[in-house]
């Protein structure tokens, strides 16, 4: 049977939707072991090209009122499908998952790890200016969000955080250069002097990653 | 996305400094003088509900925060932060909490210390060399401020973008996965013969495993659960029963999809299912239990350590 793209999109599918695990590429190039025409091999990039023509079947709104039930997306574990955000509001009725409230401390902590990593402890105490109860620390790796990665060469050997590849999958992205790296407004007031002094203080940000 | 989300910081960083803080400080601050705002003095009686205090206190992560909302409030320029000003109110600020006797953190007090150090060292002559202008700019090493406004800086940041964090759609609260619950049972590939009789040992091996993975995703819970091995048992069977020729991992009955097909036990602790240590170990006595009766089986293939361990229906009753 010869291997034309629209059935290869179709096995891909049917493999996605019978998944009960984000699939990778080397998954996706498992299903084709038995093929004996080695003359055609399945190359990534045939793949890849599969699945982007499924994100345009399913992600590109077929009904024009509303987005489509499920969308495929790739995020750090593979690629799988979810539900559309639209729907959440009916699904949260089936699906009473209880949802967190993070407080302003914890999603600080959180941001700390997620853009100074690997951090101790005392890194993300010196960055917020306050101290972090263990509380947070348990609750962020309770919730599968940050891990220790290792002990950094200073006295008391500390823990180092991280973020976990979990984080990335409830975020529904592949890496962390997906997340934006947002900087603060400067002020309408400042004239164009001080703005060059406010990029030398950026400069200075990045050099003086550790204290 | 990114950019609707940063849309919606903007205007949540313009609405929260007045919402949260400012209009708790608005109501509490009505004195002006010279035609100017003063946040608070305690010298003039002014009175301040001590409610509005308790919420000051808490509207604020830290000094820097406090530090944040005072130069925002007030247009004050980062870059060249007057010191003597915002070291007074930050200070004004420090009293005011002390005479209530609130309670102040430490960090609080390091910062005051720290807006003074500064203060004081601004008013030491300047070295005339290290004002010339290098390269057409100011060259800052040598201000005493810029360690602060590069902390001040550095936290503003992380504030824009733990807001973005909790704002960013997640799993399992604005959207879901699509998983497929994993086949539950395997048709047995080896024959009777080669099965032996698992020892203790590695059925307790197991179920170390199984507790060990709980732990790490253990949930705080409060309600009290009720028990029954016994019913734990049926249920167990029942699920056997469903696939009678074949058998079923050890693993699975605490598995993550095992929770659809428990959903007859009450459903205000079905959430809770797997991450209540009682109910696992309910779980596991109800399987050893079952064994005890020889309504099941307990299989491992060839009795080498890792291999999985089988449940099964004993049909020779």
């Amino acid at each position: 049977m010869e291997l034309n793209s629209n059935l290869i999109q179709s096995i891909l599918e049917a493999a996605l939707f019978s998944s009960n695990e984000p699939l990778t590429i080397s998954d996706f190039k498992k299903l084709f072991k038995n093929n004996n025409d080695n003359e055609n091999e399945i190359t990534t990039a045939i793949i890849k090209n599969a699945l982007q023509q499924i994100q345009l079947k399913f992600n590109i709104a077929n009904n024009n009122d509303y987005p489509n039930a499920i969308e495929l997306i790739e995020t750090a574990s593979g690629w799988h499908f979810k539900t559309n955000n639209f729907y959440t509001q009916w699904l949260q009725n089936l699906l009473p998952e209880k949802v967190a409230k993070y407080s302003r401390a914890t999603m600080e902590t959180l941001a700390t790890i997620t853009y100074r990593q690997p951090v101790t402890r005392q890194d993300i105490e010196n960055i917020r200016g306050v101290g972090v109860s263990a509380n947070i620390i348990r609750q962020l790796i309770d919730r599968g969000w940050i891990e220790v990665i290792g002990q950094k060469d200073a006295p008391g050997k500390p823990d180092l955080f991280a973020t976990t590849k979990q984080f990335l999958d409830d975020l529904g992205i592949k890496s962390l250069s997906e997340l934006p790296d947002l900087l603060p407004e400067v002020s309408d007031k400042i004239d164009n002097k001080n703005s060059i002094i406010g990029n030398n203080f950026e400069l200075e940000l990045s050099e003086k990653n550790e204290k | 996305m990114a950019n609707e989300i940063q849309a919606q910081i903007s205007n949540n960083n313009n609405n929260n400094n007045n919402n949260n803080n400012s209009e708790v400080f608005a109501e509490a601050i009505k004195a002006k003088i010279y035609g100017k705002e003063i946040l608070y003095n305690p010298e003039s009686n002014l009175f301040i509900p001590p409610d509005a205090l308790s919420v000051m206190l808490s509207a604020f992560e830290g000094p820097l925060d406090l530090l944040l909302f005072l130069i925002n409030k007030q247009n004050i320029n980062i870059l060249d932060i007057p010191m003597a000003e915002l070291t007074q109110q930050y200070l004004d600020y420090i009293s005011i909490v002390d005479a209530k006797n609130f309670e102040l953190a430490g960090e609080y007090l390091l910062m005051a210390a720290m807006l003074i150090e500064i203060k004081a060292r601004m008013l030491l002559p300047k070295n005339e060399e290290n004002n010339d202008l290098v390269n057409g700019e100011n060259d800052n090493s040598n201000d005493p401020r810029t360690e602060l406004v590069r902390k001040l800086l550095a936290y503003e940041k992380i504030k824009l973008n733990a807001k973005y964090l909790t704002l960013k759609p997640k799993a399992n609260e604005n959207f879901y996965y699509i998983n497929i619950p994993a086949q539950q049972f395997t048709t047995a590939k080896t024959n009777q013969e080669n099965k032996v009789k698992i020892t203790i040992k590695e059925l307790s091996a197991a179920w170390q495993d199984v507790v060990l993975k709980q732990k790490l995703t253990a949930k705080h819970q409060i309600t009290k659960s009720h028990i029954s091995i016994r019913e734990y048992m049926s249920k167990i069977l029942t699920l056997l029963n469903k696939n009678p020729d074949e058998q079923m991992r050890f693993e699975k009955i605490f598995h993550e999809k095992m929770k659809k097909i428990f959903d007859t036990i009450n459903q205000k602790y079905i959430n809770d299912y797997l991450n209540n240590k009682p109910i696992i170990v309910s779980n596991f006595m109800a399987i050893l239990e079952l064994s005890k009766e020889g309504l099941i089986n307990i299989n491992q293939d060839n009795s080498y350590e890792f291999l999985p361990i089988y449940l099964q229906l004993n049909k020779t009753k």
